[in-house]
């Protein structure tokens, strides 16, 4: 599914470079549920963002869903990131000026579609999340558990094979916390393989496999 | 995609009503800046209808006073003929006629008359009988005026086409009288009829940059005015001088001498000419000058600095809107990096997002240019569009509707392409 091999990621200023990433050798199964867990700074984020194709290694290789993609050009990249990716941010990341179900379209106006198509998946995948009853909402109408579950269903309206979740809980009480985890783990369960940064172990301890990373590099 | 586009727009409206103002605001300064530029080159595409190479004007200053009267004013036609006379015995004039109203002047008569329950105005003119041949006036049918004109009981006129179309339609205008609608005021005598001996493409008095318009030449037979008896006080008793008389009506002592002068004379030549000149009119005045001097200097004062002033102001106002709006959209672009950045993660590649920025700015540019033209709309239907044709203002209007498009993709460019530069990584963590 996925296959990180020798990866390093090194930022470089004019005087500085920094080594965020060094030496990482990851394979990540079909269906698995993985946590990644570290100090603030470790990398964590950065490791997601290279795994989501959202940033190029220095170094290294990526193999996603058994095809490598250090020669893809910008334009494949993307295509891969709307048909085998769904991304969920600490932040939502939802779009203010658009209401939850249009949020919820934004990976679909990227591939072939009809509006009516697209709206009928939106509203699948908000029936998914609970939100049937929000979907002419604007987030800013939506407590932070419930813009978390819209930005869930933006990621899984285009079917991914692999969810990509940075700190999903991390902005949220430990209640809406736990619902956000039961979606993940619902989703899980029906065959959709996730990748979940986390600072918290209780979280860490529902998937199936931890990855501990320690000032860039992988220790566990 | 679209419709995801105009609820963007619509659901940031605030934001956006401020560049669709300023959007809009172009649009009319720069549809007012085309129409002119239209209109001027339209008009100067249209033929003038002479020619002002080698051709002098001698201004003839004539001292009138109250004392004026027939006899007098039959010498002072006399004398203008042997002014003339006198200047086409000089080696260097290759032919000579005189005009009432110069070129490249602002003298201007300008008339209206009903005709066939129409108003049609115009311009005219009185010429001599060499004046087509002296200033290479195009004629398309019939001829210029010659002595066969005299003694006629009609008048002979000279249209230019687009008034023999106006006054005719498609039938042929030479050899027709122009139709009278109006009657004689009480106690004037009725006009002699006015019939056409020639149509000429044009005589744009005022220049290629004037608006073409109807153009009626009347013949002025300064010859045989000049050699006309003065009739009795008795008009009873003058029975075969009445003819003469009427010979005699219309006619004006001319203003402008009109000389086409051989290839390579000089300015000496206009000493010469001068001295001649005033030798057999000492009382009378002369201003001798090349019409391409002339031409230059009326077209410069009254349409080329004018344009160039009004150019420079729009051009000015233009690049503070271009700047302005680059300014705009990039803190726009700037504030949406995140949104762009969440794009390309959820699978838009950089050229998508370049698209989407322009996309929305061409949607702004539609919504202000449709808005512009609601607005200039109303200036026909005003009637303050003037002399310029509506099919040149909407034709401007659509020119400087693309031109703003073309502005505004120039402007929205740059900020698309540096929001693509940034990684999505970045763009998601941008603050």
């Amino acid at each position: 599914m996925i296959h990180l091999e020798q990866i390093q990621k090194v930022y470089r200023t004019d005087r500085i470079e920094t080594v965020a990433l060094a030496d990482i050798n990851l394979h990540i199964g079909q269906g698995e549920f993985v946590s990644i867990m570290g100090p603030s700074g470790c990398g964590k984020s950065t490791l997601l963002n290279l795994m989501g194709l959202l940033d190029e290694p220095s170094d290294g290789k990526i193999r996603l869903n058994e095809r490598w993609v250090e020669s893809y050009r910008d334009r494949d990249l993307a295509k891969m990131r709307n048909r085998d990716i769904g991304f969920i941010f600490q932040t939502f990341h939802l779009i203010p000026d658009l209401k939850v179900v249009d949020n919820v379209e934004l990976p679909l106006l990227y591939r072939a579609g009809t509006g009516k198509q697209r709206r009928e998946l939106a509203l699948e995948a908000l029936d998914r999340v609970g939100l049937s009853s929000r979907v002419n909402h604007f987030p800013s109408q939506l407590s932070g558990g419930q813009q978390q579950r819209v930005a869930i269903a933006r990621a899984i309206v285009g079917k991914p094979i692999v969810l990509l979740a940075d700190e999903p809980t991390g902005n949220l009480d430990s209640q809406m916390g736990e619902d956000v985890m039961g979606i993940l783990a619902t989703l899980n369960a029906d065959g959709t393989t996730i990748v979940m940064v986390t600072h918290d172990p209780q979280k860490a301890e529902q998937t199936h496999r931890v990855v501990r990373l320690f000032d860039g590099r992988q220790v566990q | 995609m679209a419709l995801h586009l105009l609820k963007l727009i619509w659901n940031r409206k605030r934001t956006n009503f401020l560049i669709i103002i300023e959007i809009l605001l172009s649009f009319i300064v720069l549809a007012a800046v085309s129409t002119m530029a239209t209109h001027y080159y339209r008009n100067y595409q249209a033929p003038l209808g002479y020619s002002y190479e080698r051709i002098w004007d001698v201004h003839v200053r004539v001292p009138r006073g109250l004392d004026s009267t027939p006899e007098i004013e039959r010498e002072r036609l006399a004398r203008m003929v042997r002014l003339i006379d006198a200047t086409r015995m000089m080696p260097e004039v290759e032919s000579v006629s005189h005009l009432q109203l110069g070129t490249f002047r602002d003298w201007e008569w300008n008339s209206d008359t009903k005709i066939n329950g129409r108003q049609i105005e115009f311009n005219g003119n009185r010429g001599g009988d060499e004046l087509a041949e002296t200033q290479s006036i195009t004629l398309v049918d019939g001829r210029w005026f010659s002595r066969e004109d005299t003694g006629q009981n009609w008048d002979a006129v000279v249209l230019n086409r687009r008034m023999a179309r106006d006054v005719f339609g498609d039938t042929r205008a030479v050899g027709q009288q122009i139709p009278q609608d109006e009657a004689p005021r009480p106690g004037q005598p009725a006009d002699r009829p006015r019939r056409v001996v020639g149509v000429i493409e044009d005589f744009r008095q005022f220049g290629e940059y004037s608006t073409p318009g109807n153009y009626v030449f009347m013949r002025n037979d300064i010859v045989t005015a000049a050699n006309a008896a003065i009739p009795d006080a008795d008009p009873a008793a003058a029975a075969p001088a009445d003819a003469r008389t009427q010979v005699a009506a219309g006619v004006e002592l001319p203003s402008i001498i009109v000389i086409r002068v051989r290839p390579g004379v000089t300015a000496e030549f206009e000493e010469r000419l001068v001295k001649t000149l005033q030798t057999l009119a000492p009382d009378w005045s002369f201003g001798m000058q090349p019409l391409t001097d002339i031409r230059t200097s009326y077209l410069r004062s009254n349409y080329l600095t004018p344009l160039a002033i009004l150019g420079l102001l729009a051009g000015f106002l233009l690049v503070m809107v271009a700047l302005g709006l680059s300014g705009v959209l990039w803190q726009n672009v700037t504030q949406r990096i995140r949104e762009l950045g969440l794009r390309r993660a959820k699978g838009a590649d950089r050229e998508r997002i370049r698209r989407q920025i322009l996309g929305e700015l061409a949607l702004m540019t539609a919504i202000a240019v449709i808005g512009g033209l609601l607005l200039m709309a109303q200036v026909p239907m005003l009637g303050w569009l003037g002399a310029v044709p509506k099919g040149v203002y909407a034709t401007s209007l659509g020119l400087a509707g693309l031109a703003l498009f073309a502005l505004t993709m120039f402007c929205g460019w740059y900020p698309s392409v540096l929001a693509t530069r940034i990684p999505p990584a970045e763009a998601l963590r941008y603050e």
